[in-house]
C-alpha cells in the first residue's frame, strides 16, 4: 500500500514547466526546477492569492507571476522584487507536499523514505475521465502492484483522483516500446474513456 | 448570473445607495437590460434623458457623467464624485468600453492601485525587471474617511508613452472617490505639469463578476481613438489573466488573509477603509 498519489507521467512535466493539478479537490501547482527537481505546492501565493501554477521556474525557485516573489525548494519566500534589499520574513511561506519523480510518474504526497519503485519507464499520456477513481479503476481491472499501478496492455497504469468526479489516467511504457505500439496503447485509452464514461452515464 | 429574485432591500445601505456605471452612453442601445448587484434593471431613453428601473419596476435615478451612464439602485445618499479634470478644457475624454472579468470588483479596484506588479503582467510596457522597486510613497484616507489616495508613488516605465522613446521614471497619484472606482493620475510626456487621467469605472454584476469601464482623459491630440482604446484593453487583458486567478474571488478584508509589505500601503488602505464604511460587497471578512 503507498500513500503517493500520481499527478503526472515524468515526461508530461517538462523541465522549467509548471502545471495546476487537483488532488482529491486540493488544488496544487506542480513544478519541475531548471536541475530536475520536483515540487508540489498549493496553488495560492501568500501575497495575494495567485495561482502560483500561471508562475515562471528561475533555476531552483518558482516565482509568481504577479508581482514576481520567489519561492525557494522549501516553499519560503526568497525575494521581493518591490523591495530588492529586503530580506523576507521567514513567515512567507507557501505550504508544500512532498512530491517525487519515479518509476516513470511524478508522485505527491506520501512519505519520502518510502517512494515508489524506481522501474524504467516512458511516458505516454494522461487522460482526464469524467468518472470516479473506483470506477475506472474496476474498469481497467487488474491487480494493482505495491505503488498502486495496475497494467494497460504492456503499459502501466496510474490513477489520480482529481476530485470525486474526474479521474486523471497517467500511462507509462516500457522504455523500448516501439511507436506503432504506442500509438495503439493512446487509441485503447481513448476506447477505454469512451466506453467508461459513456458507461457512467448510461 | 442575472437573478431577477435578488433581494436588493438585503444589501447594505452603503451599497445599494451608491452610484455605479452600468453603460458608455455613445454605445448604449435605447433601451436595456443590465445587471447589478445580482438583480437586473431596465434602462431607457426617453425624451427627458435616461431612466432606469428595478427589477420590480420601481423607478430609480440615473444620470449621464464621464460619457458613461450611472444608476443608483437604492436611494442616493451622496452625489455622483467629482472629476475636475474632466471638465479641463484641451482635454480629451476616451471611454473604452468594458472588460469583462470574473472577480470580485474589489480585486479589480485592487489590482488598478497597485503598481508593483508592472514588471511582470505589463512586461515592456508599464514596467520591466530589473526596475522593479516600489520607492517609498504616501497614503492617506481624506477627512471624514472620504476618499483613499497614494501621492508621491514613482515608478520606472520603460515606455511611458507612444511619443516618449525610452524609459522615464513616471510619477502616479491614486485616487479612490468610491469602493467601486478608481482614477490615476499620470505625469504627462507632452505637457509638464500636467496630469494625464485613468479611471476605471467598476460594474459590479455580482461579488465575483464585474465589468470593468475603463475612461482615460488625455492631453493627446495626435494618437487615434482607436490607437488609444487598443491600447487600453491590452493593459487589461493582461489584468485580467491575473484576476481571475486569485483565489478566493473574494477580496479578503481579514489581514490574516494575505501578507501585504510597503508597496502594498495602498492596498491595506483600501481594504480598510472598505471594512471601515461597510462595502463588503464583493469581499470576505473570514479566513480561507
Ligand atoms: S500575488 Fe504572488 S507575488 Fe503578489
Ligand atoms: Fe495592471
Amino acid at each position: 500500500m503507498t500513500d503517493w498519489i500520481p499527478v503526472s507521467t515524468a515526461t508530461g512535466l517538462r523541465r522549467g514547466g509548471v502545471m495546476r493539478s487537483f488532488v482529491c479537490g486540493q488544488e496544487l501547482a506542480i513544478w519541475h526546477s531548471a536541475g530536475g527537481a520536483v515540487h508540489a505546492w498549493d496553488n495560492r501565493c501568500p501575497h495575494r492569492g495567485m495561482r502560483l501554477s500561471h508562475g515562471f521556474v528561475r533555476g531552483e525557485q518558482l516565482a509568481c507571476l504577479y508581482h514576481g516573489w520567489h519561492y525557494g525548494a522549501d516553499g519560503a519566500c526568497t525575494a521581493i522584487p518591490a523591495h530588492p534589499d529586503l530580506v523576507p520574513p521567514a513567515s512567507i511561506c507557501v505550504p508544500t507536499s512532498p512530491c517525487i519523480e519515479a518509476g516513470g510518474f511524478v508522485w505527491v504526497g506520501g512519505d519520502p523514505a518510502h517512494p515508489p519503485a524506481e522501474i524504467p519507464r516512458l511516458g505516454l499520456r494522461s487522460l482526464h475521465v469524467e468518472v470516479p477513481l473506483a470506477t475506472l479503476r474496476a474498469h481497467l481491472g487488474g491487480t494493482p502492484d505495491a505503488d498502486g499501478l495496475v497494467p494497460f496492455g504492456i503499459a502501466a497504469a496510474a490513477l489520480q483522483a482529481w476530485d470525486d468526479r474526474t479521474t486523471v489516467l497517467h500511462l507509462a511504457t516500457p522504455p523500448k516500446t516501439s511507436t506503432t505500439d504506442r500509438i495503439a496503447l493512446s487509441r485503447a485509452a481513448e476506447a477505454l474513456r469512451r466506453e467508461v464514461e459513456e458507461w457512467q452515464t448510461a | 448570473m442575472a437573478d431577477r429574485m435578488t433581494d436588493l432591500t438585503a444589501l447594505p445601505a452603503v451599497t445599494l445607495n451608491d452610484w455605479y456605471c452600468v453603460a458608455m452612453e455613445v454605445t448604449a442601445p435605447d433601451a436595456f437590460d443590465t445587471t447589478l448587484l445580482g438583480a437586473t434593471f431596465y434602462v431607457t431613453r426617453t425624451a427627458d434623458g435616461w431612466q432606469a428601473t428595478r427589477p420590480d419596476g420601481t423607478p430609480c435615478r440615473c444620470q449621464t457623467r464621464y460619457d458613461h451612464i450611472w444608476l443608483c439602485p437604492g436611494t442616493p445618499d451622496r452625489d455622483l464624485f467629482a472629476l475636475p479634470e474632466a471638465d479641463q478644457s484641451g482635454r480629451r475624454p476616451v471611454p473604452c468600453g468594458a472588460v469583462r472579468v470574473a472577480c470580485s470588483p474589489l480585486r479589480a479596484v485592487e489590482n488598478f492601485l497597485d503598481i508593483a506588479h508592472f514588471p511582470f503582467v505589463h512586461t515592456g510596457i508599464l514596467g520591466s525587471e530589473p526596475h522593479t522597486e516600489v520607492y517609498r510613497y504616501e497614503v492617506e484616507i481624506t477627512e471624514g474617511d472620504a476618499e483613499v489616495w497614494a501621492t508621491k508613488v514613482r515608478f520606472y516605465q520603460p515606455q511611458a508613452a507612444k511619443s516618449a522613446a525610452g524609459g522615464i521614471e513616471t510619477d502616479y497619484m491614486y485616487r479612490v472617490p468610491a469602493p467601486m472606482v478608481s482614477v490615476l493620475y499620470k505625469t504627462c510626456p507632452p505637457r509638464p505639469g500636467e496630469w494625464d487621467v485613468i479611471a476605471i469605472f467598476v460594474q459590479p454584476l455580482g461579488p465575483e463578476l464585474c465589468d470593468v469601464w475603463p475612461w482615460m482623459s488625455l492631453f493627446d491630440d495626435e494618437t487615434p481613438q482607436e490607437a488609444l482604446i487598443q491600447f487600453q484593453q491590452t493593459i487589461f487583458l493582461q489584468d485580467r489573466s491575473i484576476l481571475e486567478n486569485q483565489v478566493p474571488r473574494l477580496l479578503p478584508l481579514d489581514p490574516r488573509m494575505e501578507v501585504p509589505t510597503r508597496a502594498d500601503l495602498t492596498s491595506v488602505a483600501y481594504r480598510r477603509w472598505l471594512k471601515a464604511r461597510g462595502a463588503t460587497y464583493g469581499a470576505t471578512l473570514e479566513a480561507l
